[in-house]
């Protein structure tokens, strides 16, 4: 393209022209290339190949699969799909029928934060003691999610909901009892106006002794009386976030401590914080207005189970972690009609692409299938994605345990120079920690150069 | 081109010159000094833990007297322990850094343990000097490769050698071992050109001992170096003595065969079987099948001298790194032989030059922990925040299709370079200075007067 330019009047010459060119052409190149380094992009996969697949699942209305993403910049999801071969008169010719595929955020399956099994409450874990009017606990962590909007805790009201004793069952409709609260697996179903034995409160619901010694847990709704609770708490507990890196308040909850549940997980919900990705937060919990006997305690672990934060007594750190964890408003990464993803006939496999999306990089993320006008016909293998968690489908409660045959595609950026810089870096404090080493490899290449130059001088020499 | 074309300079010569040329020595001197500065460059930035593990199994034998405990690789395990007897006065608080679990087979070390090894302080230290023996072995082979061609070519050969991408990532990169044992057979063949049969045959027996690859080239070199047949069996039974001796001793010392646990334990020994033909309800198993056909092809032609077994030799190992599947250290093992035929044939050269390229491009398939993840010791931070080339290889293509393809092309090189080889030989191409294929009462002792 140079030569075709016409010369320039006043530079006498072409040559001296082309060599100036020339000479910013690879400045302009050097520094094209370092740009390049600067902000390239990788295109990366989920996984380095399909697992094989077991077998298949009918989708009627949804399944997903949720998977941890070690990378940043979504852009595609492959997944490997039955598309049909013929279609029945009257149907629309499409690979899935209207099928939409949609990646959120799955952050409450997130096993980093202390707060990782619902239903454990395990025996290391201890109560922080009553939450008293001039008491300050709290916890810094880190956010892995945008959208931050509440912090989920355990507290414990100390019988406030009721005392152990007997309690009557509504009349009329049956009561489920439950091996655990809410999801439990059911155990027997009562008939109403039953009296039972109940024990303690856990997440709003009741203990119960059944008549033949077996325990259980039924919906505190479902009875019409239980025993006097033991106390009753009273002001509000306060939940305040900050910004740890200067300090700044950004919400504030408040929660009146009657309304807490002995035993519970309680959320303390603010307004989301959009750009709460990979910030660092610190929140405190006050109660105002409790009195000893009338207030609330949390729960904490006394060892660290949190690398991430530390648990703050009276803004001092203290050991252990607080047992919690961040919520977060639903955010749809993604949402894409599969009829216009690419089909692969070499691997069975549909590939939805889009814009590169994110923040995805160190997440959970969610893929869900949602069915159209027909059922969708999705593999499934024993090797689950990147996260180990199981497939869910909301046609069959009870779905294989294994994972959807998926893989995730990504634009990822590579601070290649940054990298680089500090791979520099690093080489340089290999020799800067050792001068002894330094001394040798200075004695070395200047032994080589100097025998070297002695075989060129011997060359040249001879050469006469 | 032709054959005999490629190789004029060697015809033209009728006899090897008797010094290098002075552009040539010049040569020469660069070619060693930008290896060596390659190396040094490399010797303290990369490290695997292949090599963290030899040498904390050496510590376990120098600091609490396990001399025999691993018994897997039991010849390279003793040189690595009399080395790290003697370097590690040279890294002082070393005490702590190496690993409890080397030497338990199926544990290996811990992750923590090599987290530990890369915190020390004198890091850049420990890795030269525990790659300092793979540094002597390579410049050692190449010098002696330089012996193996004739004066004329001395300078392309150790470039081929000193300054192969496939010699220095084995050695300095990954940091293997596998050089030492290169090393013998190179030397082993030096040895024996210069009519030494029995100490080469020594050595090629340690180096097969050490590694396994040099066993399968023991019956070519029992029959390339033979006075006459009853020499060759004796010389066979002799190599097959020396491996019963090494193996006896061991048993008694430790109690247990260092043949048999290789055989039954060593996960490696059944890439040799790995690749088969389905025979009806059997499997036809390609590599011994391949093997002996060479075998045999190779003692039906005039089989002695030097140039016979180069020829021999570099076929089988393109065949075993062709034919089955392989880590990435083990392709160091089609370069030594091959070199010398290299030299005199530039096709060749390209040849190699794409295997190279296509071995660069099957590490993706081990991903970064064949790659970048070899840098930890600049910073293992930095090098996780690069992506994983098995990654972006799968983002750009399906696994069941590059890597099939890559695989193959790379085994149709390598099997077209040890045709190649096969077919100069045959052409008569002089290597080392005698007349490679014509058969010789005493090809050793004509070699050397021929040069």
């Amino acid at each position: 393209m140079l030569r075709s330019l016409p010369p320039t009047p006043g530079i006498p010459g072409g040559h001296r022209f082309r060599g100036e060119s020339r000479w910013h052409l690879g400045l302009a190149a050097l520094l094209g290339l370092a740009l390049f380094l600067a902000g390239c992009r990788a295109p990366l996969a989920l996984v380095s190949a399909l697992p094989p697949s077991a077998s298949t699942i009918t989708v009627y209305t949804s399944a997903s699969q949720p998977f941890y993403s070690a990378h940043d910049g979504l852009r595609g999801v492959q997944l490997r799909v039955n598309v049909p071969d013929e279609f029945l008169p009257g149907q629309t010719p499409a690979l899935t029928g209207g099928a939409v595929l949609r990646v959120t955020y799955e952050p409450h399956l997130d096993p980093r934060y202390p707060d990782r099994d619902f239903y454990a409450w395990p025996e290391s874990e201890e109560w922080l003691g009553e939450l008293l009017d001039d008491r300050v606990v709290g916890q810094t962590f880190l956010s892995l999610y945008p959208g931050l909007n509440g912090i989920t805790l355990r507290v414990s009201t100390y019988g406030a909901d009721f005392s152990p004793g007997t309690g009557r069952l509504r009349e009329g409709e049956p009561a489920i009892v439950r091996e655990a609260p809410i999801a439990g697996r059911e155990v027997t179903a009562l008939p109403g106006g039953t009296e039972l034995q109940v024990g303690s409160a856990r997440e709003g619901w009741a203990e119960v002794i059944l008549p033949d010694g077996r325990r259980g847990y039924v919906d505190q709704d479902q009875f019409a009386s239980l025993p006097p609770p033991s106390r009753r708490n009273t002001g509000e507990v306060v939940l305040r976030l900050y910004r740890l890196s200067d300090g700044a308040l950004l919400r504030e909850s408040r929660l009146l401590a009657s309304s807490l549940h002995d035993q519970s997980h309680v959320t303390f919900s603010f307004e989301p914080l959009p750009d709460s990705y990979r910030q660092e937060y610190r929140f405190t919990l006050t109660a105002a207005g409790a009195r000893p006997g009338s207030a609330v305690t949390f729960r904490f672990s006394p060892s660290d189970v949190y690398p991430d934060g530390h648990r703050l007594e009276s803004d001092a750190e203290a050991d252990g972690d607080l047992i919690f964890r961040p919520t977060y408003a639903e955010r749809v990464l993604v949402e894409t009609p599969l009829d216009q993803a690419q089909w692969s006939g070499l691997t069975g496999v549909l590939e939805a692409t889009f814009a590169p999306t994110g923040p995805t990089r160190d997440c959970y993320l969610r893929v869900t299938i949602e069915a159209g006008d027909r059922p969708v016909i999705v593999h499934w293998s024993w090797v689950r994605p990147p996260g180990g968690l199981p497939l869910a489908s909301a046609d069959d409660p009870g779905a294989p345990a294994g994972g959807l045959v998926l893989n995730a595609l990504y634009a990822d950026e590579v601070p290649l120079l940054s990298v680089l810089a500090g791979l520099a870096r690093g080489y340089a404090r290999l020799f800067w920690r050792d001068p002894w080493l330094s001394v040798a490899y200075f004695a070395v290449v200047t032994g080589s150069l100097a025998w070297v130059a002695r075989r060129l001088r011997e060359g040249w020499s001879h050469g006469g | 081109m032709t054959a005999s074309a490629a190789t004029q300079p060697a015809r033209e010569s009728g006899q090897c010159p008797a010094e290098i040329p002075r552009a040539g020595l010049t040569l020469v001197t660069a070619v060693w000094l930008a290896g060596l500065l390659v190396r040094l460059a490399l010797m303290p930035a990369t490290f695997h833990s292949d090599l963290y593990q030899i040498y904390s199994r050496a510590n376990d034998a120098v600091t609490h007297g396990a001399w025999l405990s691993w018994s897997g690789q039991v010849v390279i395990q003793q040189i690595h322990n009399l080395w790290f007897l003697a370097i590690r006065p040279l890294l002082p608080g070393s005490a702590g850094i190496w690993s409890a679990y080397s030497g338990i087979a199926g544990v290996g070390a811990q992750p923590e343990e090599l987290q530990r090894f890369l915190e020390y302080a004198y890091l850049g230290r420990a890795l030269v000097l525990m790659k300092l023996p793979y540094l002597l072995a390579d410049a050692l082979t190449g010098w002696l490769l330089t012996w193996l061609v004739a004066p004329a070519w001395r300078a392309r050969a150790l470039a081929l050698w000193w300054l192969n991408p496939l010699v220095i990532y084995t050695s300095m990169v990954f940091g293997r071992h596998d050089s030492l044992s290169v090393l013998a057979l190179v030397a082993a063949v030096t040895l024996a050109r210069q009519g030494h049969r029995l100490p080469g045959l020594l050595l090629l027996g340690l180096g097969g001992l050490a590694r396994f690859f040099p066993l399968f080239v023991l019956p070519l070199y029992a029959v390339a170096y033979r006075r006459s047949w009853r020499q060759a069996v004796a010389l066979g039974g002799l190599a097959v003595g020396i491996w019963a001796g090494v193996d006896l001793a061991v048993l008694g010392l430790a109690g247990e065969s260092p043949t048999l646990a290789l055989l039954g334990r060593y996960p490696h020994i059944r890439y040799l079987v790995s690749l088969s033909l389905p025979v009806g309800d059997e499997l036809l198993p390609v590599l011994p099948l391949a093997y002996a056909l060479l075998l045999l092809w190779w003692l039906h032609e005039p089989n002695q001298g030097t140039d016979a077994f180069l020829a021999g030799g570099a076929a089988t190992m393109l065949l075993l790194i062709a034919l089955m599947p392989f880590n990435p250290q083990y392709v160091l093992w089609a370069v030594p032989l091959l070199v010398p035929w290299l030299v005199v044939e530039r096709r060749l050269i390209l040849a190699h030059a794409a295997q190279v390229i296509l071995y660069a491009i099957w590490l993706a398939r081990w991903g970064s922990s064949v790659t970048w993840a070899l840098f930890q010791p600049l910073g293992k931070d930095l090098v996780e925040r690069l992506p994983d080339p098995q990654l972006v290889a799968a983002a750009l293509l399906p696994a069941e299709v590059w890597q099939p393809v890559v695989r193959g092309l790379f085994a149709a090189v390598t099997l077209w370079l040890a045709w190649r080889v096969l077919v100069l030989w045959r052409g008569g191409v002089p290597l080392t200075g005698a007349a490679g294929g014509a058969p010789t009462t005493d090809a050793p002792g004509n070699e050397e007067r021929a040069c």
